[in-house]
């Protein structure tokens, strides 16, 4: 009997202090913002909110209630804790981050220095978490993005995601927000996004910062250079052309993977990087149709036709680097912090060090298949 | 010695095991790459030293006493009222470090996993099946190690999935050591193998002392295995200027991990740890139990009310700090302590022995 008696007394103790108990709520109490965009605070919309410098604009996935595919919650703040706290006064129900997928960050927030503190320090956010750099205003981005794409949700991840696959581009994960800011050397760079004229979603670029804050911008084309010279994997249609006698006699595209090799050393007080960029990949056009025969020899004009251009692009790119931006946004310092360590952790984010170093690009182009026509 | 309470060699390796791979690990690679900076793998390697030194001596003093347990040990070599305030001493020390692992496991599931829940409920639910386990035991508290060290080989390998995200200059260049900052990650590195000082209780309880050096000294060596390729792994990951800012550097490694469908991997890494971090209590529990029962010499019903006690202290320890951040600061105290139960109780018992010329040859 006492044994009887001694289980149910602690069955009920178990019952009384499962921890559920607590933690329990239910999902129709709860909401999921599945892009959340971070802007300054706007001079016309938050003119009647006190001190606001942020703005946050939550985009929900459909809602039973709702009707529509998507809705959006925009509220201003001082602080991101803040705009949280005046969210819950127009929406009783609580947003759980787990579930969000991309952070976009409106350009003139990035220039003013993007503080994600709340998200790396709260433990539902993912470090996995994709970010992008709106070009304009995230809000208005996502506001107007949706009148034209119902899924606008799904473009912009697949967008972010899956690019990679067709073409170079930037891919920054909150991982990255975690650990550049504190690791000398590095800077953050990531995706350029916005709306273009028939309010479609692209990628515009990327957005080149120092440490965490943005100092330019740079178009599609220089992208490719900074992806290739930073090392990024990705695999892209790199176009080309073969003069002789100055004259164009094919023109044509390959389908490239990259891979990148730094080689780093001292002379006479200088830095020099000796980066190697490895193309591999197939020949998907070209219109100088050869014979079976000719096609080994020409493979090899293929593929110098593409080094050089992609060499071209690459140390146009790296003068643009030095004299422009003047922050190493191609990550080469590490190779010489992996060298000199001690002697360089204090002065390798110092401008002189990336500016007066002397940085050299080789690239090797390998062609592995052409098709089923020579 | 009560069958209850005999182990095996391969139990005690076991149980050194599960004593010493707690919630510390989590921290670890922070706390060894903050002054080791890049050579924090170095700092783990060399921070094993005083646990095998200590092992050595344990063992060494252990030899000379074969039928006896540590009480009468410390009873003979000390006199009875020395000996018995050396062991009251110890295991109060032993008390209080477990209370702070407990509270440090109770935040950690709080802030991941349970964050509405008070935390004196999740010390009380981590309790429970930790008393009963030590109620069953020696011999249960050996078989509970041997089957969880499997589970943990198997959730360790899950951080590995971040190897994508490596990169190798993180952890160059090699050389170029910082010889004052290498010391002090030593310094913090012995720390994590704190845990190993209960084989001063343990090895008396084995069944075949021939084999304990073997598989003791086996324990480490697979303790220091998992040690260094995790904070390798996180170094190459974070590098180790990051990985200055981070609580848990091993917890976030996980949420740098995209796996489909496990949208919080770390909530299912930290299920798994809810049975894994336990082990250092319970194991310390069990000495605690063990020692006292053979202090008061009691018979096996009073050393359940022991551990019931036991308990309730625990809980009471467990609940002081305000906060994990003085959790963590007493979790320091306690370190500091360890190096002088680690190294200084060995080095005082041998030469007790030795003076006293307590060897096997006179009993």
């Amino acid at each position: 009997m006492n044994t009887k008696l001694s289980k149910i007394f602690w069955g009920l103790v178990f019952v009384l202090l499962v921890s559920g108990c607590w933690d329990y709520t239910d999902i129709e109490e709860l909401s999921f913002p599945y892009i959340v965009a971070y802007d300054t605070n706007h001079m016309e919309r938050d003119k009647n909110v006190e001190g606001a410098r942020i703005s946050v604009t939550m985009l929900f996935p459909e809602q039973a209630t709702s009707g529509s595919s998507v809705y959006l919650n925009r509220t201003a703040g001082s602080t991101i804790g803040e705009v949280r706290n005046k969210r819950s006064f127009s929406s009783s129900k609580n947003a759980i981050f787990r579930g969000a997928q991309v952070t976009l960050i409106g350009e003139q927030l990035a220039r003013r220095e993007m503080n994600v503190d709340i998200l790396l320090r709260q433990t539902a956010a993912k470090k996995s978490m994709l970010i992008a750099i709106v070009k304009g205003r995230g809000d208005d981005l996502l506001s107007k993005g949706i009148e034209k794409d119902k899924k606008l949700p799904n473009t912009i991840v697949d967008l972010l995601k899956l690019t990679s696959n067709e073409t170079f581009i930037v891919n920054t994960t909150l991982y990255d927000f975690a650990t550049v800011p504190a690791t000398p050397g590095k800077n953050l760079v990531a995706p350029l996004i916005e709306l273009n004229e028939n309010k479609e979603i692209r990628i515009a670029g990327t957005a080149i910062f120092k440490k965490t804050r943005l100092i330019d911008t740079i178009d599609q084309n220089e992208t490719r250079a900074l992806v290739l010279l930073s090392g990024i994997k990705g695999r892209a249609y790199v176009d080309f052309k073969i003069y002789e006698k100055g004259k164009l006699i094919d023109r044509g595209t390959v389908n490239v993977s990259n891979k990148r090799k730094v080689e780093v050393y001292r002379k006479d007080d200088k830095y020099h990087f000796d980066i190697t960029i490895t193309l591999d990949g197939d020949l998907v056009e070209h219109f100088n149709i050869q014979n079976f025969d000719k096609m080994i020899p020409y493979i090899k004009k293929i593929e110098k036709a593409v080094e050089e251009q992609v060499k071209k692009e690459c140390e146009d790119f790296i003068v643009q680097m030095q004299k422009e931006f003047k922050v190493d946004c191609i990550d080469i310092s590490k190779y010489a912090l992996a060298k000199w360590r001690s002697e360089l952790e204090k002065e390798v984010d110092n401008e002189e060090f990336i500016t007066n170093a002397v940085i050299n690009v080789k690239v090797k182009a390998e062609i592995d298949d052409i098709g089923e026509m020579t | 010695m009560d069958d209850r309470f005999v182990i095996t060699s391969k139990q005690l390796m076991f149980i050194i095991i599960g004593s010493q791979i707690a919630t510390g690990i989590f921290s670890l690679p922070r706390v060894v790459t903050v002054d080791a900076g890049v050579h924090g793998w170095l700092a783990v390697i060399l921070g094993a030293i005083p646990s095998i030194f200590a092992i050595l001596l344990i063992v060494n003093m252990g030899k000379k006493f074969p039928d006896k347990n540590i009480v009468e040990v410390s009873k003979y070599l000390f006199s009875r009222p020395i000996g018995s305030i050396i062991t009251i001493v110890t295991l109060l020390y032993i008390t209080f470090l477990q209370s702070i692992v407990i509270r440090i496991f109770a935040e950690i599931t709080s802030l991941y996993m349970l964050p509405k829940t008070p935390t004196s409920v999740i010390i009380f639910l981590v309790l429970l099946p930790v008393i009963y386990t030590i109620i069953q035991g020696g011999k249960v508290v050996g078989r509970i190690n041997e089957l969880l060290f499997y589970f943990l080989l198997l959730i360790l390998l899950l951080p590995f999935a971040a190897l994508g995200y490596s990169d190798i200059t993180n952890i160059l260049p090699l050389g170029d050591i910082d010889t004052a900052g290498l010391l002090k990650g030593v310094f913090s590195a012995s720390y994590a193998y704190a845990g190993v000082e209960l084989l001063f209780v343990t090895y008396f309880m084995v069944d075949n002392k021939e084999k304990v050096l073997k598989y003791v000294l086996g324990s480490q060596l697979i303790v220091l295995t998992i040690y260094v390729s995790l904070v390798v792994l996180c170094t190459l990951v974070f590098g180790h200027y990051a990985m200055k800012n981070m609580m848990w550097p091993l917890l976030t490694l996980i949420k740098v991990i995209e796996i489909p469908v496990f949208e919080r991997l770390e909530i299912f890494f930290l299920a798994f740890w809810l049975g894994l971090g336990v082990r250092p209590v319970l194991n310390n529990g069990l000495a605690v139990s063990y020692s006292l029962s053979k202090l008061f010499n009691t018979n096996f019903t009073t050393y359940k009310i022991i551990v019931l006690l036991l308990g309730i202290v625990l809980y009471i320890g467990a609940s002081i700090p305000n906060n994990i951040l003085e959790a963590m600061k007493w979790s320091e105290y306690a370190g500091y302590a360890n190096l002088v139960v680690l190294i200084v109780y060995p080095l005082i018992y041998n030469l007790m022995a030795f003076l006293r010329k307590g060897g096997r040859d006179e009993h």
